[in-house]
């Protein structure tokens, strides 16, 4: 609450603090995002930065915060009245952190009319919200990447035009909302829009320190402040204050810092080396190192700034590094070659149903050799995103409930949820006339009612079936099948759909990890899987359709998607006497029959090699094509999407070519 | 609408009420991590609440429910509905602490901690608050209808299947966990007030598990299993049977040790901002979680705390190796990181043990 933490009392964390201040100083800086494992002083931080703001001349009847000495920046009230020659009441004010909670709802962000002005008096006034609010201010989001989306597009709209515009509910008011966005996050919650990512021109990553003396430290400090935290403060009232005289000092210097012409020219040269995004990175340096600059005390900004600069606003920027965190996808979709048109061939499909069969138990793959430290820069991010946006179609995040999180509210016939606020601001408008200025009462008439709209997150299961098989271990098809496995688990977390796997190996199929929303313990299970055996396909598909039935009585809601990773062979009959490959295609036609949307990813589109090495060229491109159409056609009796699995480069550096990548939000 | 109001109010009474039923604390056999996590808590808020883990009929729900009975009390501002602490102007709502500007004498009352319920299906404007209706329709005005947020300030909040917990909830539950503070800015309410609660929750494993960010703000974790002592099961079922049959009896029978154990949580409470912790039993706290990798700094934190606590209610003035050891499972283990590709688990207790040695401290 009002007794925070004080800010130089943090230990360590030098690159956040030093963030926060270059932020606090130079409101042209447009922001900071923390990222960072959880407990590591973030949130701590940003609120102690409270205390040491320097101060700033305001209007001080304005709502908005305006800046007395420059009309450019002022609201139209206030311009209005500079306009009418009155003199504008002035006063000090510190510089304010403003929280913008994940619980907040759209008409409180923007603002809406006030609603006791309009019963009372029948007129449409505005009432200023959080945005307003954060005028010249910072503006707090902690856990930013939890956001709801209409509430980050508003921001990112107000951010853009340094303006919050409104049109709701009888009110259309436009005030000025220049603020700083000041972020933290855990990045193993999700990710951030690239576009609000962007926003931010300081990103900086905190971690836990692994000093035994600094980690005594900061715990006893810790609970020094909680124990007493005024005696706590007290010790800190010098500190605390020569670092708010150093700020002010730093703001009212920045406007004379220079920064030479030639640092620039090398700091843009080096933004187009490392190919950080757009003209931002380069504004954004010169910004920052003026900031630092100023900080520092010294006039003009030199090489040392820049590159702390560098540092600062570079890491988000550079393709490749952007989002970068363990486990990003790996898994792509080739398609752009089709296979060569051979001749008919009527030799029947042996090759892969010769099992290999290895000793039970299993063989561990691909250990040693790789340490799976995933290279995002070797994704190629346009194919990959065809795979992934292919099953995040399938999964609807968010499904319209009545349960759900009230998140806004519309017009519509046969209100049945009735959405009381905004019912009433709507009517409110309206009362001067409807109660002819009698008192007591709201007047509500049936077109005035709001519908509120609910979402909540769908409760999604995904279910992959993964072959785990003898056959698998040709080449690099397991490995690559766990990547894209591990890649697509942490994708359902993200999306925080529970996950479950089935594997088939041997003679049957067993369901390794059991419907969860424990994503470590999925990603644990996965990595240590083995393989060896026979290939029961047909085992696998009914082992998973019997989990999505369970599951689906459980809960009529469940939207489930499953996932088969295989390479389409199957050896083994599930029927006694029955034909394997029968069987499968039987086993997947349950999936269509049901409706259960399903992804069938070919793993041995192109890297299952064996054709390669046992038959000639012209008889491999035969057995490949006839499997490639076996497998569409395993695909449809399934219901299923079809995606080839393919081989990434191993030692791809950074892309060579800068990939375009505008509009994929939009 | 009416349901909204009669809700709040049985919820406000309820405390009173159901602890006049509840299995004695002092009564359940065995469980004794489970038991002293909860104690813990009781003692020392700062702890930040405790998670408990376990199959079905292994004392849970019952556990948490029969602490009620042994919470310290404390004063309250008595018509306030955050219930703030009357000596604490830091720690007050904004309307208590315009009134002592004011100059105004607060009126306080002494009760008792309770256990407030976060039910499943709770609404999120119930959990954070929400606009009056009344008042918004008759007057235009509004006025902040507190929720259980405003209810567990300085109480128990208790989830029961917190593993099941709509993700909305959860997220507003981090937010109000995490600053201590409940910032409502929703359907035309803008509104702050404290909400410090002590999380408690329970869950069934096997129903899912947990987010890791949600799991993190729980101070300690236990895990609970079955009792397998043919002795203890016997005793379990005969007190369950006899509790059956005549509650108040039982209750009876069990008043000396629950008077007991609250005046030792009070005592322990009285005590506990003396007790000391020397460098070197730091040095244990820090290079365990280092060795351990834990994320962040907040096991650090809470390991020194839960130990302190645990040496008060045992009377000690100075923490031990052997309180560390006590704690230290039920505070780490669940804040270890995972990671793939990692064969062997990290085991807590053989790295206190490790690092106790590194160290030269004796056990």
């Amino acid at each position: 609450m009002d007794v925070s933490y004080p800010f130089t009392a943090v230990v360590d964390q030098a690159a956040m603090m030093r963030a926060l201040l270059v932020n606090a100083i130079n409101p042209d800086v447009s922001g900071v995002l923390i990222r960072g494992e959880r407990g590591t002083g973030k949130s701590t931080a940003v609120r102690a930065l409270t205390e040491v703001l320097p101060e700033q001349a305001v209007v001080s009847d304005c709502p908005y915060g305006c800046p007395p000495d420059d009309y450019e920046r002022m609201c139209s009230e206030c311009r209005e009245r500079v306009d009418a020659g009155e003199k504008l009441p002035t006063g000090t004010q510190r510089i304010r952190v403003v929280d913008l909670p994940l619980n907040a709802s759209g008409d409180r962000v923007v603002g809406s009319i006030d609603l006791q002005t309009a019963v009372r008096e029948g007129r449409p006034r505005f009432e200023p919200g959080i945005l307003a609010e954060a005028n010249r201010n910072i503006l707090y989001v902690d856990e930013v990447n939890l956001l709801d989306d209409h509430i980050v597009d508003v921001l990112l709209d107000a951010a853009a035009m340094g303006e919050n515009i409104v049109e709701r509910e009888g009110v259309s008011v436009r005030h000025p909302a220049e603020f700083v966005l000041v972020g933290t996050m855990n990045p193993e919650e999700g990710g951030l829009r690239p576009q609000l990512l962007d926003r931010f021109d300081v990103v900086v990553d905190v971690t836990a320190s692994d000093d035994i003396d600094e980690r005594v430290e900061i715990a006893a400090r810790r609970e020094r402040f909680d124990a007493d935290p005024e005696a706590f403060r007290a010790d800190y009232r010098e500190e605390q204050r020569a670092l708010a005289d150093r700020l002010r000092a730093a703001r009212d210097r920045l406007g004379d810092v220079q920064i030479d012409e030639e640092l620039l020219r090398d700091a843009s040269y080096e933004a187009l080396r490392q190919r950080a995004h757009g003209m931002r990175a380069d504004i954004a340096v010169e910004r920052v190192a003026r900031s630092i600059a100023a900080l520092e005390g010294a006039s003009e900004a030199t090489s040392a700034h820049v590159k702390e600069a560098q540092y600062f606003v570079f890491p988000h920027r550079v393709e490749g590094v952007a989002e970068m965190s363990f486990g990003e996808g790996v898994l792509s979709t080739g398609g752009d070659e089709e296979p060569e048109a051979g001749e008919e061939d009527d030799e029947s499909d042996t090759e892969g149903d010769e099992s290999l069969d290895t000793e039970a138990g299993g063989i561990p793959i691909a250990e040693g050799e790789d340490s799976y430290t995933i290279d995002r820069t070797a994704i190629d991010p346009t194919k990959d995103r065809t795979m992934r946006d292919a099953l995040a179609r399938r999964t609807p995040s968010r499904v319209d409930v009545r349960s759900g999180r009230y998140v806004r509210s519309r017009l519509q016939e046969d209100v049945d949820d009735v959405a009381i606020d905004a019912t009433v601001r709507a009517a409110a408008p309206h009362q001067h006339r409807r109660t002819e200025g009698r008192r007591g009462g709201l007047v509500i008439e049936p077109r005035d009612l709001r519908q509120k709209i609910r979402e909540r997150t769908a409760r999604a299961l995904v279910v992959f079936v993964v072959d785990a098989s003898g056959s698998v271990m040709s080449g690099r098809q397991m490995m690559e099948t766990k990547r894209g496995l591990l890649s697509l688990v942490e994708d359902a977390y993200r999306a925080r759909d529970r996950v479950a796997v089935v594997v088939f190996r041997g003679e049957d199929a067993f369901t390794l990890v059991e419907p969860t929303r424990n994503h470590r313990m999925a990603r644990d299970a996965v990595s240590k899987l083995t393989v060896g055996g026979n290939t029961p396909l047909a085992h696998g598909l009914v082992e998973a359709y019997r989990l999505v039935q369970r599951e689906r009585r459980r809960d009529q809601d469940l939207y489930p998607l499953v996932v088969l990773l295989s390479d389409g062979q199957t050896n083994v009959e599930y029927r006694e006497d029955g034909d394997a490959k029968e069987d499968a295609f039987r086993a997947a036609a349950l999936f269509d029959e049901d409706d259960i949307p399903s992804v069938f990813v070919d793993t041995g589109y192109e890297l299952d090699t064996t054709p390669d090495q046992i038959w000639t060229d012209r008889k491999a491109e035969r057995m490949k094509r006839k499997r490639f159409e076996r497998n569409l056609t395993f695909a449809e009796t399934m219901g299923a999407d079809y995606l080839p699995l393919v081989e990434l480069p191993r030692d791809a550096t950074l892309p060579t070519e800068v990939e375009e990548e505008e509009g994929q939000f939009a | 609408m009416t349901n909204h109001e009669t809700t709040h109010e049985a919820a406000a009474t309820e405390g009173q009420e159901t602890t006049n039923q509840t299995f004695p604390f002092t009564a359940i056999v065995d469980q004794e991590e489970m038991k002293r996590a909860l104690v813990l808590n009781a003692i020392n808020p700062d702890i930040g609440g405790v998670l408990i883990r376990g199959e079905r009929g292994t004392a849970k729900s019952t556990a948490v429910r029969a602490l009620a009975d042994v919470l310290p009390d404390h004063e309250v501002v008595s018509d306030c509905p955050y219930g703030c602490p009357p000596d604490d102007y830091e720690r007050m709502c904004s309307e208590c602490r315009e009134r002592v500007d004011t100059g105004e004498e607060l009126p306080t009352r002494t009760q008792p901690m309770r256990v407030v319920d976060l039910p499943l299906n709770a609404s999120e404007d119930r959990v954070v608050g929400s606009i009056d209706l009344e008042r918004a329709v008759q007057e235009g005005e509004r006025q902040f209808e507190p929720g259980i947020l405003a209810e567990s300030n300085r109480n128990i909040l208790y989830v029961d299947e917190v593993n099941l917990l709509d993700d909305h909830i959860v997220d507003v539950l981090l937010d109000a966990a995490a600053m201590g503070e409940n910032i409502v800015e929703r359907e035309g309410v803008s509104f702050r007030h404290p909400a410090e609660f002590i999380l408690v929750g329970t869950m069934n494993p096997e129903e899912g598990d947990l987010r890791p960010q949600l799991l993190d703000r729980f101070g300690l974790v236990v895990d609970v299993a079955g009792v397998n002592e043919v002795d203890d099961r016997v005793e379990i079922s005969q007190r369950r049977a006899a509790f059956d049959a005549d509650p108040d009896e039982f209750r009876a029978e069990y008043a000396g040790a629950q008077r007991e154990l609250r005046a030792d949580i009070v005592t322990a409470e009285e005590r506990l901002p003396d007790v000391t912790l020397d460098d070197a039993i730091a040095r244990l706290i820090a290079g365990m979680n280092i060795e351990l990798d834990v994320d962040g700094h907040r096991g650090d934190i809470t390991l020194r705390r839960a130990a302190r606590t645990l040496a008060a209610f045992e009377g000690d003035s100075e923490v031990s190796a052997r309180t560390v050891r006590r704690v230290a499972r039920m505070s780490l283990e669940h804040r270890l990181q995972r990671l793939p590709f990692e064969e062997e688990e990290q085991d807590v207790m053989s790295v206190f043990h490790e690092v106790r040695r590194e160290l030269g401290l004796e056990d």
